[in-house]
């Protein structure tokens, strides 16, 4: 999966754990001022880690500035093992 | 700090359980307590500001139920077991839940303290036996992770065939406590599932001791239902408190003492300059701090350290950082006597119900650490895969025989 398939289900899943239309705009934002909160986090991680078929932390979303920026670091598989 | 502060503090939580000092410590110029950009939350660095969150009525635990149902719902999966185990840990509740099970583990504590400390001191000296008797041994994995668990055996009366699948069961890396992947969470639920079965069965059979009739009886005196299903989720709960703490405790305790005597320790030698076994129990305690971080979220307005916390702010007490913290603590990694109270067992209302047992366990593995003669540290240590009790997974050991 590249990392462009990641931003797309980001948006897809966000929007639904949000209630409301997520841009790629958005994920240039922090997790929190997306207003996901910690059990989307989890959620979102998982849904990668499905997705991938490799450990996703959801420690990810806290360690990098932006969403996109955690999502390009799960993109080339250090989605487990940062920090 | 406040809360509008334009730094942005965040929060990397493995870093802080792997190096916690080269996180936390810079952090400490903005003040006893900073606020953090990501996670949205405070942040207590200070001793005094930690006793002054831990002691104010105003600051309510955060339970984990709402964060663990949500996910279960959301994804049609069964984390029940990790529910039930949620609901019988004192410290995710306040008000009467929380009374009746700290009600129930303090009596349960107090009943079996004796029986506890016996059963420790036979498993500490035959554990430490087989290590000696090699020569070198993994004092995490071969020692320190296995004490909890062979007691809890010893007292409930599990053949010592079936304690080490216990063991391995009970083994979570913090699952249940704090926000963990889904799938580890899936994975836990399984292995508590066999735990709560085998716990059950285990509070039906006539055992030789006594001890299930103890645990009824805590549960009975605290206004809690006395049956097999609540003995075996109590039981659950005891069990996942007391292992990864003490482990942790033990073996950065030992890991801080070997580093700094130059990787060798000789307790109770003549030259060892350590303080006696009373401040050393808590200075080994105070240097682990085995619980990372404990929460809190204000239901009123109130003030911590001069600072105005709002309500519905999030506030995380890194009990590490307090207990470094250099005006409390001077020179705080040294290990010195005099020291003013710790906090790495919470404080108020949450104070750790087993404080004043476990610094008794200790004592006893600092005196069965002291018979062993030397103690050198080998290579090939690696921390614990968790991020809510910091521990040495493996913390290799040699035990140079006495000639
Ligand atoms: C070195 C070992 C241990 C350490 C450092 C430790 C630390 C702590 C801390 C920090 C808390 C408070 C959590 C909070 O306020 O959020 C706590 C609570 C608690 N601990 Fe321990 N603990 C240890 C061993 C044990 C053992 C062996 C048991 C018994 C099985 C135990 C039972 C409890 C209970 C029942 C509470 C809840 C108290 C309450 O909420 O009222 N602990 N512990």
């Amino acid at each position: 999966m590249t990392d462009i398939d990641l931003a797309s289900l980001a948006l897809e899943r966000l929007a639904i754990y949000l209630k409301r239309p997520v841009t790629p705009k958005d994920l240039e934002l922090r997790y929190d001022e997306l207003g996901a909160d910690s059990v989307d986090m989890v959620s979102l991680a998982f849904e990668i880690e499905e997705a991938m078929g490799q450990p996703v932390s959801p420690e990810i979303f806290l360690e990098f500035e932006t969403v996109k920026q955690a999502l390009e670091a799960v993109a080339s598989g250090h989605g487990d093992i940062i920090g | 700090m406040s809360r509008n502060s334009p730094l942005a503090l965040r929060l990397n939580t493995r870093a802080m359980v792997k190096t916690p000092h080269t996180l936390l410590d810079p952090m400490r110029e903005y003040g006893d307590l900073v606020w953090l950009s990501n996670p949205n939350r405070w942040l207590v660095l200070s001793r005094s500001a930690a006793l002054e969150v831990l002691r104010d009525p105003n600051l309510h635990v955060w339970t984990r139920r709402n964060s663990v149902e949500r996910l279960q719902d959301r994804f049609d999966m069964d984390l029940s077991a990790v529910l039930k185990a949620l609901d019988w840990i004192p410290f995710m509740h306040d008000g009467p839940r929380h009374a009746a099970l700290r009600s129930a583990f303090a009596r349960l504590l107090g009943s079996i303290g004796t029986d506890y400390l016996k059963a420790y001191e036979q498993t500490s000296s035959e554990l430490l036996e087989v290590m000696q008797e090699s020569g070198s041994g993994d004092f995490a994995a071969g020692y320190a992770d296995r004490l909890h668990v062979e007691v809890f055996g010893h007292l409930a009366g599990v053949p010592p065939s079936e304690r080490h699948a216990f063991h391995c069961a009970t083994a979570l890396d913090g699952t249940v406590q704090a926000a963990s992947t889904v799938a580890k969470m899936q994975k836990a639920c399984a292995q508590l599932d066999s735990v709560l079965e085998r716990l059950q069965d285990l509070s039906k059979t006539e055992t030789t001791s006594d001890f299930m009739d103890q645990v009824g009886a805590a549960l009975i005196q605290s206004g809690l239902e006395d049956t097999a299903v609540s003995r075996s989720e109590f039981l659950l709960a005891f069990l996942l408190l007391g292992g990864d703490t003490q482990a942790g405790a033990l073996t950065v305790g030992l890991a801080h003492l070997l580093d700094s005597n130059g990787g060798t320790l000789s307790l109770g030698s003549d030259d060892c300059q350590l303080p006696d076994k009373h401040c050393l129990v808590d200075e080994m305690i105070r240097i682990s701090t085995p619980v990372q971080t404990s929460a809190r979220y204000a239901t009123k307005d109130t003030v911590i350290s001069g600072q105005h916390i709002a309500k519905g702010d999030a506030v995380q007490l890194s009990l590490q950082a307090a207990n470094f913290d250099p005006l409390a603590f001077e020179c705080p990694h040294a290990v010195q006597s005099g020291r003013p109270k710790n906090v790495a067992f919470g404080g108020g209302r949450h104070l750790c119900s087993a404080m004043p047992l476990v610094r008794k366990t200790l004592a006893i593995t600092l005196s069965h650490l002291e018979t062993l003669g030397s103690i050198e540290a080998l290579p090939g240590r690696t921390l614990a895969e968790d991020l809510t009790v910091r521990r040495f997974a493996h913390l290799p050991i040699r035990i140079p025989s006495r000639l």
